[in-house]
């Protein structure tokens, strides 16, 4: 046993703010109509999904660290606050994964610099570096414990599980966040298409809160993380499929069948930690053993995790 | 695996360097920088990468890059690599050629950046915003923006097979990849594991950093009272890890210990430290107690000094409350005095600077720091000087609050 256990979970998505309206959404199948975004340059825009405004507005929002935050931090900051719950005392600490991180700042500074560098704004430029969601977290959590942000491929959320849970195990931390969040921007949605024509772009975030102490209801453990699987973009799909075989071939049996967040639009790192809630969800409404997810990466990598699922302990 | 419940962990191993690479604005290779350092050679000049005439600030220390890679790569793998992932696959050839591991056993590796990659977004964006239709190079740019992308490929032309991860913790991204290889070494997920830390210097950074004003209108002094902020620089460094078992076993060169690391978070504001250094003071105390030292085992502390007026106030604010009685006496520097700040590379780069002051038991110092800052109760390293070394620190802090402490010990 790992006594690696997911205490707490979030999620913010197309579907709205909350576990329940994205695993609600998965189970009936009826997904949100898509928004467009425009293309500078472009008569067509593109077609996206992107989240609700929140209501209510979330108390955190007021933190002054949030007020001029781009929507990836708020997105991991939903999502946070509900994996996190009542559960605040003590160290905690946080993994923030994220594929193509606060682009929609970094965008926007980029074209205030190269039309007039002396005008570019000096509140933008600090949202641009890939750790500021992160930042934000800790500093609206108030926990000054140990902070990574991990950039990788869809896969990365995975990544980060098997990192807080290194530091739970080497008693760095008692308690870890791991968030991956992403946002919607027309330049990510632009580069996606030069990949799959008809991939639709989605935001969002989800939060897993590991801890070493086991929660007294139904919960879920963390069995494994696999090593990542390299696959080339050039070679196609075929490329993809075998390396996604050799991740699941690592992986123990389990359940086989999910629905697949992956109808929301291609959402990168969130898009994993909604597969991972969709996949636990279902094992424990069909009372199984264990839940695995392998995830074939949009630019390189395949990567699998598998989950005991626990029943409540008995009082 | 990368996680596993059925994976034991060992208690906790020595982890030692075997390899060391680095390209800075000093030069490639360990030799051109050992020197440069031992002796506070600078390397500022006017920008020449992109357009800064309209910037306030026109210098920065740029590297002379060299034209051929020192691995041979296919024109498409080539092509994936931006200046910053040329520069790393400098330094990280350097350190597993150092190192000698063999190829045949699995090896990990951790780099920290900030913006790796970010050269191939900037042309894709300023391509799709200037020719709306183009295609032509966009999907290779989008890859190699990927900097996991890069860091994987890099990785493998130099032997490392295993899994690749990369840590964006802004400033501190080298010191806490470091920091995480020395932890995987440490508790037996990874019998060896290549660190390092890269950057390049971007117009989109250059530009926001001239938009904050931190840049240095004059020039880079770290604790100076009369400091007017930061330089920037780009370079790479990289460190083969790997236990002291498998090391000995193998009859490998030992070129230093890894002792101790600390990471905390600031909390005070998004890209200022808390005015009394509070998580530095964290930090420096958690890799000291992770080491068993004290203040006063520690002989140099090379700091993250980048310069500005708030930087340096906290880290002396923190330095001095840490060190106690010792600081008085304690030898601190900062290196960005010659090569300016490296942003995700500092930490790496850093870490490789105290390798070598202890394998030469120097110090290295800023000979453009005059006036010590009053806030300043240790001892700052103005001249060339030989000491003796065994226990180093180096400080990181970066944007958000990430603040990370490694200590090296000298190995004779």
């Amino acid at each position: 046993m790992s006594g690696i256990f997911l205490s707490g979970f979030g999620a913010v998505s197309p579907a709205g703010w909350g576990c329940e309206r994205l695993l609600g959404l998965l189970r009936t199948g009826e997904l949100p109509m898509p928004q467009t975004v425009e293309r500078p340059g472009w008569t067509r825009p593109l077609t996206v999904r992107r989240v609700p405004a929140p209501s209510p507005r979330p108390t955190w929002a007021a933190h002054a660290r949030m007020r001029r935050s781009a929507a990836i931090s708020q997105f991991a900051m939903g999502a946070a606050a509900e994996a996190l719950g009542n559960q605040t005392a003590g160290p905690l600490g946080i993994v923030f994964c994220t594929t193509c991180g606060c682009v929609n700042y970094s965008r926007r500074f980029y074209d205030e610099a190269l039309r007039d560098p002396s005008v570019a704004s000096p509140l933008l430029f600090p949202e641009t570096v890939f750790n500021a969601p992160a930042s934000h977290l800790s500093s609206v959590l108030g926990t000054a414990a140990i902070n990574y942000t991990l950039v990788g491929d869809t896969g990365v959320f995975l990544r980060g599980l098997a990192l807080a849970a290194g530091w739970i195990e080497a008693g760095r931390v008692e308690r870890c966040l791991v968030v991956a969040a992403e946002e919607v921007d027309w330049i990510i949605s632009d580069s996606l298409r030069h990949f799959r024509k008809s991939a639709t772009l989605t935001e969002g975030a989800g939060a897993v809160l590991l801890t070493r102490e086991r929660p007294r209801t139904l919960c879920a453990e963390l069995e494994c993380v696999t090593d990542p699987e390299q696959f080339a973009t050039r070679g196609g799909s075929s490329r993809r499929a075998d390396a996604l075989q050799r991740v699941a071939s690592a992986l123990p049996t389990g359940l086989a069948s999910t629905p697949d967040a992956a109808r929301l639009g291609e959402g990168f790192s969130a898009s994993t930690v909604w597969q991972v809630l969709a996949a636990i969800d279902t094992a424990w409404e069909r009372q199984l053993p264990r839940a695995t997810i392998c995830v074939p990466g949009a630019y390189h990598e395949a990567i699998g995790a598998s989950f005991t699922i626990h029943p409540a302990a008995t009082p | 695996m990368l996680y596993s419940r059925a994976q034991s962990t060992s208690g906790p191993r020595r982890v030692v360097v075997t390899g060391c690479g680095m390209v800075t604005p000093l030069g490639p290779g360990v030799a051109a920088n050992s020197e440069g350092f031992r002796t506070g050679q600078t390397a500022f000049r006017p920008v020449t990468l992109f357009d800064v005439s309209r910037q306030r600030v026109h210098t920065a220390a740029e590297v002379n890059l060299p034209g051929e890679l020192p691995v041979a790569l296919t024109p498409r793998q080539a092509s994936l690599l931006d200046r910053a992932g040329r520069m790393l696959l400098w330094a990280a050839h350097e350190a597993t050629e150092q190192a000698r591991w063999d190829s045949q056993q699995t090896a990990r590796c951790v780099a920290g950046t900030t913006a790796g990659g970010m050269s191939h977004g900037e042309t894709y964006f300023r391509t799709a915003i200037r020719e709306p239709l183009a295609c032509r190079q966009q999907p290779t740019r989008t890859i190699g923006y990927q900097a996991p992308r890069q860091v994987s490929l890099v990785a493998q032309a130099c032997g490392v097979h295993g899994p690749a991860s990369v840590i964006a913790n802004a400033c501190a991204s080298g010191a806490n990849a470091i920091g995480h290889a020395w932890e995987l070494v440490r508790t037996g997920r990874a019998e060896r594991v290549l660190a390092a830390g890269y950057d390049a210097i971007s117009h989109l950074i250059f530009a926001g950093f001239d938009s904050l004003q931190a840049l240095s209108p004059t020039r880079c002094r770290p604790f100076d009272a009369r400091r007017d902020g930061l330089a920037l620089g780009e370079g790479a460094a990289a460190l083969a890890l790997e236990s002291l078992e498998a090391a000995q076993a193998r009859g490998a060169i030992i070129l230093a210990e890894l002792v101790g690391y600390g990471a905390a978070t600031d909390l005070h504001h998004l890209t200022q430290p808390h005015p009394q250094g509070d998580a530095a003071f964290a930090t420096m105390t958690e890799a000291c107690q992770i080491a068993g030292l004290e203040p006063s085992d520690i002989d140099y502390v090379n700091a993250h000094g980048t310069g500005t007026p708030l930087n340096d106030s906290a880290e002396a604010a923190a330095i001095t409350r840490w060190a106690g009685p010792r600081a008085a006496t304690l030898p601190v520097s900062s290196t960005k005095a010659g090569i300016g700040h490296l942003l995700g590379a500092a930490g790496a780069v850093e870490a490789a600077i105290c390798v070598l002051a202890l394998r030469g038991q120097w110090l290295p110092p800023m000979l453009a720091t005059q006036t010590p800052d009053a806030a300043c109760g240790f001892r700052l390293v103005t001249q060339p000087e030989s000491a003796r070394l065994v226990n180093v620190m180096t400080n990181s802090f970066g944007f958000g609050g990430a603040n990370a402490t490694l200590i090296f010990r000298r190995w004779a």
